[in-house]
This record gives C-alpha cells, sequence and structure tokens, in this order.
C-alpha cells in the first residue's frame, strides 16, 4: 500500500462519482448509527463538483450536510490484492437513528478500525500460532484445529463436558454468535460459558425488570425524545451512546423542554447541559440507587400521585405466583411495603444517597405529580451500567417499580428500558444447561456456572476465549490473571517442538496434571491473554471483513457489508467454529455463508425479542436471500420483531406496546406476540416488586469507603470504544487525547493529597474481597452453597443429588417462573416449536441419561422453605418482602460467605493520571475501566470479585481505594497530549 | 509480534495531530517549539503568508475575526487570540497568541462567540456540544469532532501577525489548498 495518504492532515480524497458504495452500521456502541462506504481504487479520486464526485455535493460542503470528510474518515484497504480508498461516513441520507448523518467520534474515525499495514493496525492477526516454548509459532489452520479438537474430546472423555469451557464476547455479530453457542451449548452442551462481561452464561442481566415483566429493550429511540420527564440513571448518553442524545434526547431538551433528571456520582457533559437546560443532577454515592427508588416511591404514593389508571388495569393484583419471591401482592401491598419500610425514609436517603432532600421531592414531583388540569407527565426511565452493575437485582427491581407506578412501561414516551452498551449480537444457537450446572438458589432457580471460579477450583481443563480480555475484563481482575496464568504459561507441561503428536500428548499431560489449554481467538494480539498466556492463538476477521447482521438498542436489524479482505488467513469466528465442529463429528455447520448461518438462525430465535423468521420467510418467497433484503433496507433495516402483515415487512417500534396495531398475518410467521402489546407476565400485567436493601447493605456498608479512602468506580468515555483495542490504542489522534489512563478526582480530595491535574497517581487497596471456592464439591459446598455435583463431570457417576432432593410437589409446569427468563438479555427459555425446528434444522447429540433436558428449568426448583427465626430482625424483613426464609437467603450474604470461608481478601493497585474536576463529587474518584495503555494495573482489580447473590451479576462500579501522587505524568505540561480542561464547559 | 504497548505503536516524533511529514515541502517551524520540548511541525505545500492583525490590536481574551487562507470563502473563517497563558503553537512574547478556523470539525458548526475565557476553551458548539482546547493545538476536549480544532500557523514579523500555515482540515474542504481556481 504505496499511497497511504493517512499522514497528510489537511486534505482527503474524495470518492468518484463510480465509487462502490456499501451500507453499514457502526461496528461500536448500542446505538448503531447508520455509515456508507465508498470505495475506489487509488488513483481514480472525485473532484470537489458535484458533477465529480459520489456525494453529488460541490465542495466547500455547507454545515450539516453531512458529507464532509475528515482526515480520520479516510483510509486504504485491499480488494483482491489491490489498493482501494475507503471513505466511512456516517449515511447523511439517514431518517433513523443518526438522522441526517450525524456521528460520535468514535464511529466518526471508524475509518480508521479497518485493517492498513501503514498504520497502528498493522499488528492485526493473521495466522493461526501455537506458543512453543513460551513462544508463539505460525502453524496451518488444519493444525491449530486438529490439536484443539484432539485436546477437547480428550477433555470431554476423561474430566466431562464442563471441564471445556468458553469465554466469549456476546455481541460480535449474529452469524458468529450463533455458530459458536451452537457448539458449545448445543453440541458439547457444557454449562461452563460465559460472556464477556459477566462469569456466567446463565440468567438475565437486568433480573428486576424480567421478573416484572419488562424487556430490557422495550423502547424506541423516539421514546427518549417524546417523553416530558426522562429519568436517566447510570449512565450519561451523551457519554457512551453518543447519537441517542444528540439526535433523540438533545432534541427532546431543545424542542419540547423534557426535563431529564440525571442520576451519576460524576457529571459529564450531558448531564451538565440537561441541568442548565432546566434538568436535575441527582450526585448520587454509588451504590445507593435503590434507596433513592425507595424514597422516590414513598413521596410518591405517600401523596398519591402513582398513575392510578394504569395500575389498575396493567399492575398484576395479586402476587402473579405464589412461588415467586419478590412479587408484591398487587399495588396497595408493595404501598403498604414501601410506606412502612425503614429504608424508604427521606432523611435517611438524603444522607445515604448524598443528594440534598429538596431535589429528591423535586425529582418525585416532576416524576408523578398531576398537573392541575388533571392530566400527567409522560415519565420514561431509562438506565445503564451504572445502576445495574452496581447493584443488580435491587437496582433493577426497584427503579422498575418506581417506573410502573409512574405509568412508564407500555406506551410512546413512557417507557422503562436498557439504554445499552454494545449492540444486540447475541443469536443462540443453544440453551445455556444449566441442568448440568451445579449449583442452585436457595428455593428458587439455578445458578449457571462462575466461569472465573470454576478456573480457579480446577474444573476446567480447556478454555476457548473469543474476542475478550477475560483477565482485565473481570472483577478483582490481578487474581484472575494469576490464576489463569497458573493454570496455562506456568504451567510445568509446555510445547518444546513444533510437532503435532508431541503438542497433543502435552497438552492431554497438562490437562492430566490440572492445567488447562486455552485458545484465544480475536483480531489483535491482546496482553496478556493472547501475548503471554494462551497457547492456541487464532486470526479473526471482523467489521468490514464479512456480511453480518445484528440488532441495535431499538431492535433495529442491519446488514453490515464485507468492503474488504480481511489480513493473512484471518477468518470470521463463524467459520472458525465450523472448521472445528466439523472435526469434532458434529452435525449442523455445513454453512457456506454467512447468509446461510444468518438463515438457519432466524428459526432458533423466533418468538424472540428479535425474532426475524418473518424476514427470512418473506425473502425466500421474494426469492432473495436474507441478507440480500437486509441489504436492500440499507442503513434503515427493520425494527424487530418483523412481521409479514398486510403484503409487506413491518417493523415494532417498541415492545409491550397497549398503542399497537397489527395487521392481517401473511407467511407462517406468527406476528401476535402476547408481548408485543403486554408485559411478559403470564398474566399479561407487570409486577410491583419487594426487593429490600438487606440482601445488599453488608457488602455495601463493607465496601464503603473508610478513614482516607475514596470511592474508585468505573465508566466509559465518549472518545473510546470499550476496552480501547481498537481506538485508543490504535488512532493516533485518539491516543494524544489520551494517552494514558486517568483518575478524576474533586479538587477538595486532590487538595489534601497535595495532587495536581497532570499527577501521577497510585490507586490502592489490600482488602479486596474474592469470591473463591465452591466447587470442590466437599460435603460443605453442598450444604452452603447449594452446589452439587455434575453429570456433566465424567467423575460423577452416581444420580444427581439435586434431583433427589426435589420435591416432586413443586414441580408443577409453572408460567410465571418462565417468565422469569424471558427478559433475558441473551439467551431465553426454550421454546417447543423451536426445538422442534431445532431437531430438523440439526439435532443434537442425545445422551440418554438426561432425556429430559428440554424441560422448562424451573422443574427442578425446590420447594419454597418456611421454617422462621423470628428473632433475627433482618430475617424478619426480608422474609416479609419475599416470602422466603431467612435461612434459604442467609447463606448467600456477604457476611455468611465470609464466615464459611468462600471470602478472601486479594491486594492491587493500578496507577492513572490525576484530572482534578468538580465533576466527580467530593469522596468519589472515577476511572476508565480497562485500558490497554493503561500498563501500571487496571482498574477492575479493585472491584471485588462478589456476585449478586440473586442474579449472580457482578459489581463492576463498587471499589474504593487509598489514592497518592507518585509523581507527575508527561503530560502535565504537553501541549500535545492530553487535556485537563473541564469536560462540562456547557 | 506482539503489541508493544509500553512505546506504543506511534512514532516518537509525533505531532498533535498524529500527522505525519509527508508530501510537498517540509517546513519545522521555530515558532512551534513547545514547552514538552516537542516541535509541531506542518506540511507547507503553499500556504499564503498573509496579514492578520497588528500585535498591538491584540488583546488578552478578545477574540478578532479574519479569514485565511482564503478572503472569500466563509469556512475560512476564523479567530486569533492572545490568551494570556502559553499555548501550544503560540507567538509572541508570552507564546500565547494563536489561532484557530471557527467552524467544528464535527459537522460545521459556528464556534464564533463561543470562547470561554476562565478555561481557554472555544465552544460548547451550539449544534452537538463540542468542546476545543486553544491552549492544545485545539484538541478536542469533549464531544465528538474528529480532529481539532484546524490552528493557523503564526508568524510575528516586526509588529504584525502572519497565517502563514493550517493543521488540519478546514470543515468544508476536503483539501485546504485545492482552491478550484480560487486565489489565495
Amino acid at each position: 500500500m504505496s499511497n497511504n495518504k493517512e499522514s497528510i492532515n489537511d486534505s482527503v480524497p474524495l470518492p468518484p462519482k463510480d465509487a462502490k458504495v456499501f451500507t453499514t452500521a457502526c461496528d461500536y456502541c448500542i446505538t448503531g448509527c447508520g455509515y456508507k462506504v465508498y470505495r475506489w481504487p487509488v488513483g481514480k479520486d472525485g473532484d470537489i463538483n458535484k458533477e465529480g464526485n459520489a456525494f453529488n455535493t460541490d465542495f466547500p460542503t455547507p454545515i450539516l450536510s453531512g458529507v464532509w470528510v475528515s482526515p480520520n474518515q479516510h483510509n486504504v484497504v485491499s480488494v483482491d490484492g489491490k489498493d482501494h480508498n475507503v471513505i466511512v461516513i456516517a449515511d447523511h441520507d439517514a431518517k433513523v437513528v443518526n438522522v441526517g448523518g450525524d456521528h460520535s467520534i468514535r464511529g466518526g474515525t471508524i475509518a480508521k478500525k479497518v485493517y492498513n499495514p501503514n498504520t497502528p493496525t498493522k499488528d492485526r492477526l493473521k495466522y493461526p500460532m501455537i506458543r512453543i516454548n513460551g513462544k508463539l509459532e505460525r502453524v496451518s489452520w488444519d493444525v491449530a484445529i486438529e490439536v484443539m479438537a484432539e485436546v477437547s474430546k480428550y477433555v470431554i472423555e476423561n474430566r466431562g463436558r464442563s471441564a471445556w469451557a468458553m469465554k466469549m464476547f456476546s455481541y460480535q455479530y449474529w452469524e458468529n454468535t450463533h455458530a459458536l453457542t451452537k457448539l458449545a451449548l448445543r453440541k458439547i452442551r457444557t454449562p461452563a460459558w460465559a460472556v464477556h462481561d459477566q462469569p456466567t452464561g446463565h440468567g438475565p442481566d437486568t433480573p428486576g425488570m424480567a421478573d416484572a415483566g419488562i424487556d430490557n429493550f422495550s423502547a424506541s429511540y423516539e421514546d427518549w425524545s417524546t417523553a416530558e420527564v426522562l429519568f436517566i440513571s447510570g449512565t450519561d448518553p451523551f457519554e457512551t451512546k453518543t447519537i441517542i442524545y444528540n439526535e433523540w434526547i438533545l432534541k427532546g431538551i431543545r424542542e419540547r423542554g423534557m426535563k431529564v433528571i440525571s442520576v451519576l456520582p460524576r457529571k459529564t457533559a450531558g448531564a451538565a447541559y440537561a441541568e442548565k437546560m432546566g434538568g436535575l443532577y441527582l450526585e448520587i454515592n454509588p451504590g445507593t440507587d435503590t434507596i433513592l427508588h425507595y424514597a422516590l416511591s414513598r413521596i410518591i404514593m405517600e401523596n398519591d400521585w402513582q398513575d392510578a389508571d394504569f395500575v389498575d388495569k396493567w399492575i398484576n393484583n395479586r402476587t402473579e405466583s405464589d412461588n415467586e419471591v419478590f412479587h408484591a401482592d398487587g399495588f396497595s401491598d408493595y404501598k403498604d411495603w414501601i410506606l412502612s419500610y425503614k429504608y424508604s425514609d427521606l432523611d435517611l436517603a438524603a444522607e445515604m444517597t448524598g443528594i440534598p432532600k429538596e431535589k429528591i421531592i423535586q425529582a418525585a414531583e416532576w416524576m408523578a405529580k398531576p398537573n392541575a388540569d388533571g392530566s400527567r407527565p409522560k415519565t420514561s426511565i431509562g438506565f445503564e451500567k451504572g445502576l445495574y452493575w452496581s447493584n443488580n437485582y435491587l437496582n433493577t427491581a426497584t427503579i422498575t417499580s418506581l417506573g410502573l407506578i409512574c405509568g412508564a412501561g407500555n406506551r410512546p414516551g413512557q417507557v422503562i428500558s436498557r439504554f445499552g452498551g454494545h449492540q444486540r449480537g447475541m443469536m443462540p444457537g443453544g440453551q445455556y444447561p444449566e441442568h448440568d450446572a451445579p449449583g442452585k438458589f436457595p428455593g428458587w432457580k439455578k445458578h449457571g456456572i462462575d466461569v472465573d471460579q470454576w478456573v480457579e477450583d480446577g474444573r476446567a481443563s480447556f478454555a476457548w476465549v473469543i474476542g475478550t480480555t477475560w483477565t482485565h475484563a473481570m472483577t478483582a481482575s490481578s487474581h484472575l490473571e494469576k490464576v489463569l496464568r497458573r493454570m496455562t504459561s506456568d504451567h510445568r507441561q509446555q510445547p518444546q517442538r513444533l510437532d503435532m503428536e508431541h503438542i497433543i500428548s502435552t497438552f492431554k499431560k497438562r490437562v492430566d496434571e490440572d492445567g488447562m489449554v486455552m485458545v484465544n481467538q480475536d483480531i489483535y494480539p491482546i496482553k496478556p491473554i493472547g501475548t503471554e498466556l494462551a497457547d492456541i492463538v487464532l486470526p479473526a476477521a471482523t467489521w468490514g471483513e464479512e456480511d453480518f447482521t445484528r440488532a441495535n438498542g431499538e431492535r433495529r436489524i442491519r446488514l453490515y457489508q464485507k468492503f474488504y479482505d480481511a489480513p493473512g488467513e484471518a477468518l470470521p469466528d463463524w467459520k472458525i467454529a465450523a472448521k472445528f465442529a466439523k472435526k469434532m463429528g458434529f452435525s449442523g455447520f455445513d454453512w457456506e455463508t454467512s447468509n446461510d448461518v444468518f438463515e438457519n438462525a432466524a428459526f432458533y430465535n423466533k418468538g424472540r425479542r428479535t425474532s426475524y423468521v418473518a424476514l427470512v420467510e418473506y425473502a425466500r418467497a421474494h426469492n432473495k436471500t436474507g441478507h440480500e433484503l437486509l441489504a436492500e433496507l440499507g442503513t434503515e433495516g427493520i425494527q424487530a420483531p418483523v412481521r409479514w402483515e398486510d403484503g409487506k415487512l413491518v417493523g415494532t417500534k417498541r415492545l409491550h406496546d397497549s398503542t399497537l396495531k397489527t395487521g392481517v398475518s401473511n407467511g407462517l410467521t406468527a406476528i401476535d406476540f402476547r408481548w408485543l402489546r403486554k408485559f411478559k407476565t403470564s398474566t399479561g400485567r407487570a409486577n410491583l416488586l419487594k426487593a429490600p436493601w438487606e440482601l445488599f447493605a453488608d457488602y455495601w456498608e463493607f465496601m464503603k469507603p473508610k478513614d482516607d479512602e475514596l470511592w474508585v468506580t468505573t465508566g466509559r468515555i465518549n472518545e473510546f470504544w470499550q476496552s480501547g483495542f481498537d481506538d485508543q490504542v490504535r488512532r493516533p489522534y485518539l491516543r494524544a487525547r489520551w494517552p494514558d489512563n486517568w483518575l478524576e478526582i474533586h479538587p477538595e480530595d486532590a487538595k489534601a493529597r497535595g495532587i495536581e491535574s497532570g499527577d501521577q497517581l497510585l490507586i490502592w487497596h489490600d482488602q479486596i474481597p474474592v469470591e473463591v471456592g465452591g466447587y470442590t464439591h466437599s460435603e460443605k459446598d453442598t450444604k452452603v452453597r447449594g452446589v452439587v455435583p455434575l453429570y456433566a463431570n465424567a467423575d460423577i457417576d452416581q444420580p444427581d443429588p439435586l434431583e433427589t432432593l426435589l420435591n416432586t410437589d413443586a414441580n408443577q409446569y409453572d408460567d410465571s417462573i418462565r417468565n422469569l427468563d424471558r427478559g433475558h438479555a441473551e439467551l431465553e427459555e426454550p421454546d417447543p416449536l423451536l426445538q422442534s425446528m431445532g431437531e430438523q434444522l440439526g439435532s443434537t447429540e442425545s445422551d440418554p441419561k438426561e432425556g429430559n433436558r428440554d424441560l422448562p428449568s424451573n422443574q427442578q426448583r425446590a420447594p419454597l422453605n418456611q421454617q422462621n427465626e423470628l428473632e433475627d430482625p433482618i430475617m424478619k424483613s426480608v422474609e416479609s418482602a419475599i416470602g422466603m426464609s431467612w435461612n434459604d437467603v442467609k447463606p448467600m450474604t456477604f457476611t455468611e460467605m465470609q464466615k464459611n470461608g468462600y471470602i478472601e481478601m486479594d491486594s492491587a493497585s493500578f496507577e492513572a493520571v490525576a484530572i482534578v474536576t468538580d465533576a466527580v463529587k467530593q469522596g468519589v474518584a472515577f476511572t476508565y475501566f480497562n485500558l490497554p495503555s493503561a500498563r501500571k494495573g487496571s482498574p477492575n482489580s479493585l472491584a471485588g470479585r462478589v456476585l449478586d447473590p440473586v442474579s449472580q451479576r457482578p459489581r463492576f462500579k463498587l471499589s474504593r481505594g487509598n489514592v497518592k501522587k507518585v509523581g507527575e505524568s508527561p503530560f502535565k505540561d504537553s501541549f500535545t497530549e492530553m487535556t485537563f480542561k473541564p469536560r462540562t464547559i456547557v | 509480534m506482539e503489541l508493544d504497548q509500553e512505546k506504543g505503536l506511534l512514532p516518537a516524533c509525533l505531532t498533535r495531530r498524529g500527522f505525519l511529514i509527508a508530501g510537498g515541502t517540509v517546513a519545522a517551524l521555530p515558532g512551534l517549539s513547545s514547552a514538552a520540548g516537542v516541535t509541531v511541525s506542518a506540511k507547507k505545500r503553499s500556504y499564503p503568508r498573509k496579514k492578520i492583525a497588528l500585535l498591538s490590536d491584540i488583546e488578552n481574551d478578545a477574540p478578532v475575526s479574519f479569514r485565511y487562507p482564503y478572503d472569500d470563502e466563509i469556512y475560512c473563517n476564523s479567530f486569533i487570540i492572545k490568551l494570556g497563558s502559553e499555548a501550544g503553537g503560540g507567538v509572541g512574547s508570552g507564546n500565547d497568541i494563536v489561532a484557530f478556523n471557527s467552524f467544528c470539525p464535527h459537522m460545521g458548526g459556528p464556534l464564533m462567540g463561543v470562547y470561554n475565557k476562565e478555561h481557554k476553551v472555544a465552544g460548547p458548539c451550539p449544534l452537538h456540544l463540542s468542546t476545543f482546547d486553544l491552549t492544545r493545538h485545539g484538541m478536542l476536549i469533549s464531544g465528538h469532532a474528529t480532529e481539532s480544532l484546524p490552528q493557523v500557523i503564526l508568524e510575528i514579523s516586526e509588529g504584525t501577525v502572519y497565517g502563514v500555515g493550517m493543521m488540519g482540515l478546514i470543515y468544508g474542504f476536503n483539501d485546504n489548498l485545492n482552491t478550484a481556481g480560487r486565489e489565495a
């Protein structure tokens, strides 16, 4: 590529009239903006007259033209071995999502993502490699796959299916996730499977919403614009889903006077602007959202401001199921509980949350107080990880109940939804084999395997890691890294020569000696997992290198078109999965194109939020492939569930939409899912949830900063995507903006420590709680943790003790329990129809021992235990809220886990550059969660690895640390790298 | 093979825009030495040397408008400002006089009249709230622009400030010097 003009910053070539145009969407955040790629051979540029360029525009172009191209939007790629210019810009013709071609800095620089050996993308993985004597050596695909298959067979035969683990991204395109999960969950059927940001692959991300009966991506972006009051918690969309803010929230604020209430410990530009425009900023202390929600709900109900009509019509007026733990027995039960609950007290809320009482009252008034004419404010609630990654179950349950009493959840401009992080790219090819997972919650559902702990307890012998850093991405990350290192690169069994038989036998010996063989499949050499730990490294193809599909945060499906060739021998993940599956002898992987996978997956995906089987049916009826039809739909795509009605394909704007009208169905695909118009419960009405603070209180008290400590909470920033592997590391402009990790610290906290902006800081703690053990199959594990030996473990021969414990009376099929899983972000409960289709599409390798595999999970639910210990006040409160014995719940609390020896204390530290700013509240410091350039420790290392006892979700946002200055960073007085100006100038 | 994250992938001589010197005539401009000792180099093809203002007319925190490099093109609207503290690319005795284009390199929002005196910041852009650090070569502070605010390279001669080049592509243009016959 001789003519790479990357380096020239005051000009870009223009596409000629005959440039080839591809449609795609941004690879990054949930928003999923529509983009166009213009591609033409190098040397055949267009000119500045509209007759001479593909934009049909005279240059200079006017303000908001949407076709101005900055130097960071150009690159040179290889197509069939020839150099081509590409311009990648937001689609200026877009009428949806990023209307008129608006874009963030992330998507705005995405042209720099594509592989170009003259840029910092030059280190893309290009060939399969195996580590010999500590050094990665190039091998052929055949050798790499054969070694993996041989070792896998050995592991499954000798140590059981559950010793074969997969840790994968949940979002990087449907074709890939479908193939990978079909392999891991449907064929191998391992319960040792987890996605990039969770230790387990089981259960919903926002379980409180699921229990209430609300799909967590029910809203349409338009709803963020048409609400009158928008309560945003745990995120500033300006920073992390920029165009949802720019094109929807901002319009609501500017054109409709929408009032935004931002609940965050850190004020960023979007929150600051919303406040300036008449909104509220609630400066919450980390982890106290549940307390705020109680207080708001109490004020609303004490004043009778709840939406009575909505409550009458849409809230279950009695407990939907006697077996359900947190469901209120109708509105009055919920009201009585909140009004008499000590944690709903306003003074207490002000003290714990750190938000002034007046602001809490103001927020409650805005959200629910009827207007003078009796009309009600249209209130919507949107949230993200600051909320549900600090206190998962309680925060999601209480915010949903708060929204429901305000009348939100099922109407235009009145919704309750996640905003989202990454796009919705999980397309399950199998169901999580929860029967084979050894743990269960007291009284109700099965646990998924916590893969981090599983590895630590020596239960995993083979791990395939796809598109995630694993070590740095999880809580207590330095602890995890030590474990992984011990199991792989520090293990005594290491291949010594590039000989396949020798490699295979060495890996088998490692398995026998309780080590683990690890495969890392990614687009870059990721440190340390790919560069130091993995035995086998596989090169993946990515965005722009294959035709892929995926949905965004309003369920909008688009085709992400291939527009250039992947480097070297890199292959899309679905092809790698298929190669391996065929080597293992599995059927159902005979796909030739990514469209084959897409169409195949449609039938598995039937009845889910992203259902597009109607699209495939329609396409076939019109002699097109699914991908071809999506290509015609361009950047607009279509919102799922897709319906074929009245002769045309129709998208679904929002879920649970009581105003929705559907037409006459064509084809065989159902278009009338109940939850299109009603909530996802057995009655179609939503549940209010009595989720008690006591389940979390001890952990929060433990993590609360003491003495000189500060909260060290983590999050994202506008300029990067995820761990920065694409942009922060490999885009010179963004690297100059953010050359290293940083810590935002309040001026008072900085002053007390003699810290100025630009100083180098050390942040550390030596009491980081790490949940360990539980999978050693000791008697204690069974009694205290509910962990039992496994069918899936070949070393276990006797009947499943859990099964023998089951009370058959409690095994009745219960639809309400099934509904628990319907809000699941990734994988949902089996659909009997799906199962039957699945049999035709590629049958499960059957295991006669487990004949009832397809039955719903609740059939293994244990009976409720009604013992009481009335002396314990915490127990009384919890029992009254959830109708469960405190004895059942108690072992899950942090205090009891500590007593029972399931918590170790670790110490860790990281360094960061100080940014002194009053954007963070006093007592709270903020840092980026995971940057590859942060070479002196990872912020996630300070986050405790103690999972939410109800949902097994991590609490990434809760860490605390000591902070001191250790020097000055080179950026303090630089004019070229980093800036310390406030980000809240609005 | 491995990504060298210690040293990074960027060349040691990286200048503020990450641009290297390629094509055209290259000049390292002595007036652009920054406090950190990094010399910011700019590609000079044939940017005009153009009188902008008299040094004596430039007051602290009072932006003065001019056009560069072309007088007849609205997107060449620029401003020169004395920040009162040393700045990347700054000229004058305090190295604090800088000049920038006035259109946001996100979607072309006009940045006239949105100078923040306290922080020496241009913005927020009235369209989508981007802000730019005028002490650090117009680097994006917060927002969406995919490059820094284009900076006019200045020189002083006998009490007069001259524009002699641009760093960064001006909004609306595909090439700062593709004039289509226009005379600078």
